[in-house]
């Protein structure tokens, strides 16, 4: 029972995905959907209130079966939060004020509460097992959801070019779990690094060096790093934007939570540091190449929900280099990087939502031409965006100021002399980045729409959401102590203590376990025959 | 060399041809040609399965891979009925080219790895008494509903979201034609 209150973030999502399907059934066919959405959103701010009140007190779990695989700690819940928020936001943008077009959206909201399920069991898991089926629950959802528009030729193009890729990237991610496995005979993380650490038998280092270019190739896909990124800004622009919306905050930060975890506590032992590729330097490579093409790449597109793509794969960059340099000691998270997390997630919520409230409205096409002038059109509107825009720039007062300092200031901490370079490129490629926020805006206020201007959908749910996402960013970015302190409290939990753990040790539990069993079966009968020798009743 | 070894190489080598085979051309330019590779790759699998003694899952990948999808996959060719060239635009352009060379560069540091890694292994006995009857039904099903019962039950949810999401796609396209 206690187990099942500790799981309540876990299956609240999941039961929520069923009881939107069942209402699906019930509802009349061609009624409208929206309330679906509401329900859903409900149901997981639920199961965000029950992540952040249960899992602060640390790993609390009595059956044997679930410590193996879970760990539902202060890191967990974190990320747990944002991802939760990202997809209560997605499914509220979602809901579409003409009945006509949702009657159809049934199955949406119900994908979109599995995909945060699997999400949560991703960032909670603590076995590569549960590890890859919560990122594929996630991400089979969010494939389909990425096609789900109708007769949209450029949503099926998303789904499919997300799916195929997607698909690639799994069987990286499995094929380095394998040899993860192959190198330490573990499939919990635990039991990984402490094989790792013991030196484990015959070069598994190098072995499970493979394991981690293969990892660092899956994951990279999945937070869009460079040179992985290359189905983002097609798969962003193609997809509905609420799925947009869950894409770019909840996975991202899934992602970047397993990606932390994972890596962090198995590839850190000491041994790790002398061979050619290690952590740190295949993050700060990735990092710096991400941030550096990403920016590139986003000055010259002329298409806001494609400059916001690669927004994000530029933010990603940072990230990266927040898991390059760890504070204190290399096995610890760098304490900004799930503060610039949530900031980051707060602000660009924002913004896609904005964008899917435009998008709807009939003018599918969101090139700057056609969102020129919003700020006229819908005042509302375009401040909304406008706040989100200068929270991903990193422009004070707002959330995103506060995430990239605090990020460059700790990983500057880390290591105050060999980091400076590479908080000097983020710093440039920040201001860089300036470029295409601060173009949006001047589209928005400052021109005139050519063509068809994008209108705007009066959604209430969307517009209250959109409002949140602003004013979060200005909460977060004015009084950041609390978040800040929450966000240490998360790292120092990112790392997995190195135990033994015998249930992952295949061939020593066969002989601890089975051996035994046989043994016992061996006397049963005998005990049997003997019973029947003397005269009892036999079978 | 041991029989057992000759059997891993035979059938290892066979599965590695088998998977080439299903992209590669002359094969790949045919989907059913290329369907049939697959097959042969499934079944060699299995034969490295039933060497490691893991007759369960040897039995599940003949029944289900090569028998079940494998049936699904050659309908879905047929009723496609895919023309050759609707299938292929066999040009090299830098990226194919990159992209074999990255492949290339990796299968070589792989090999590399394993060689050094496997100098000082020792290999595990799967014929020892308590090894001989594990990776059968009881044992691998003890697994499931014991230390992997979280994942189990986390794979229902992903098989309803696959058939969520088939339903989905599926209907999309009759209404996008109504």
């Amino acid at each position: 029972m206690k187990d099942l209150l500790s799981l309540s973030p876990l299956w609240i999502p999941a039961l929520t995905g069923v009881l939107a399907l069942v209402l699906d059934l019930l509802a009349p066919r061609r009624g409208p959907r929206g309330f679906l959405g509401a329900i859903v959103a409900a149901g997981l701010a639920t199961a965000g209130v029950a992540a952040a009140l249960l899992w602060t007190g640390g790993p609390s779990l009595d059956a044997p079966f679930l410590r193996g695989v879970l760990r539902l700690d202060a890191y967990a819940a974190f990320f747990a939060v944002l991802i939760v928020f990202a997809g209560a936001a997605s499914s509220l943008f979602a809901i579409h004020p003409l009945p006509e077009q949702q009657a159809e959206h049934g199955e949406f909201y119900v994908l979109l509460a599995f995909s945060v399920a699997g999400a949560l069991a991703m960032v909670a898991a603590t076995d590569l097992v549960t590890l890859f089926l919560g990122l594929e629950v996630m991400s089979l959802a969010v494939y389909v959801l990425c096609a789900s528009r109708k007769g949209s030729p450029f949503a099926t193009e998303a789904g499919m070019k997300y799916f195929v890729l997607g698909g690639f990237a799994s069987a990286f991610l499995l094929l380095g779990i394998a040899f993860l496995y192959g190198a330490t005979g573990s499939l919990n993380l635990a039991g990984v690094a402490d094989a790792l650490a013991r030196g484990g038998a015959g070069g598994a280092q190098t072995y499970a060096q493979v394991a981690l270019v293969l990892l660092l190739v899956a994951f990279g896909f999945k937070v869009a790093a460079v040179p992985f990124h290359l189905w983002t800004p097609d798969v962003y622009e193609g997809a509905p934007t609420p799925v947009t919306v869950f894409m770019a905050g909840a996975v991202k930060a899934a992602g970047f939570a397993v990606l932390g975890r994972v890596v962090l506590t198995a590839f850190q032992a000491p041994a790790f540091a002398s061979l050619p590729v290690t952590a740190p330097g295949a993050f700060l490579v990735l990092s710096v190449v991400t941030m550096v093409v990403g920016n590139v790449l986003g000055i010259v597109q002329d298409n806001v929900k494609r400059i916001l793509a690669y927004s994000s794969i530029v933010h990603a960059g940072y990230l990266l280099l927040g898991l390059y340099a760890g504070t204190g000691s290399p096995t610890a998270l760098n304490g900004g990087v799930p503060f610039y997390l949530l900031t980051y997630v707060i602000a660009t919520v924002g913004a896609f939502g904005v964008l899917s409230l435009l998008a709807r409205a009939g003018v599918e096409d969101l090139s700057l031409d056609r969102v020129a002038g919003l700020g006229r059109r819908h005042p509302g509107l375009a401040a909304l965006l406008l706040v989100a825009l200068l929270s991903l720039a990193g422009i004070p007062p707002f959330a995103g100021f506060m995430g990239k300092f605090y990020l460059f200031r700790e990983v500057l901490r880390a290591d105050p002399s060999a980091n400076v370079p590479w908080v000097v490129v983020a710093v440039l490629n920040s201001l860089i980045a300036l470029y295409y926020y601060l173009r949006i805006a001047v589209y928005l206020y400052f021109r005139d729409p050519d063509g068809e201007p994008a209108g705007a959908v009066r959604s209430a749910p969307g517009v209250v959401t959109a409002g949140v996402a602003a004013l979060l960013a200005l909460v977060v970015g004015v009084f950041p102590g609390r978040f800040i302190a929450a966000s240490e409290s998360a790292a120092a939990r990112s790392t997995i203590p190195a135990t033994r753990v015998e249930a992952a040790d295949t061939v020593g539990r066969v002989v601890r376990d089975v051996r035994p069993l046989i043994r016992s079966r061996e006397t049963l009968r005998r005990l049997r025959e003997a019973e029947r020798r003397a005269g009892g009743v036999g079978r | 060399m041991s029989g057992e070894l000759l059997a891993f190489y035979v059938l290892a080598g066979a599965a590695v041809a088998g998977a080439l085979c299903v992209v590669l051309p002359p094969f790949g330019r045919n989907p059913l040609h290329a369907a049939l590779a697959l097959l042969a790759t499934l079944a060699c699998v299995a034969g490295v399965f039933v060497l490691l003694s893991a007759h369960l899952v040897a039995v599940l990948q003949v029944l289900v891979y090569v028998g079940a999808v494998m049936v699904l996959f050659t309908f879905v060719v047929l009723l496609l009925n895919l023309r050759r060239e609707e299938f292929i635009g066999a040009r090299v352009t830098p990226w194919k080219v990159a992209a074999v060379a990255a492949t290339a560069v990796f299968a070589v540091k792989t090999a590399g790895a394993v060689l050094a890694a496997s100098a000082g292994a020792r290999a595990a006995d799967l014929t020892a008494p308590g090894l001989q009857a594990y990776g059968g039904i009881r044992d691998v099903g003890r697994e499931l509903v014991t230390t992997y019962l979280f994942p189990f039950e986390l794979t229902s949810v992903l098989l309803l979201v696959a058939i969520l999401g088939a339903v989905l796609i599926a209907r999309r396209e009759k209404g996008g034609a109504a």
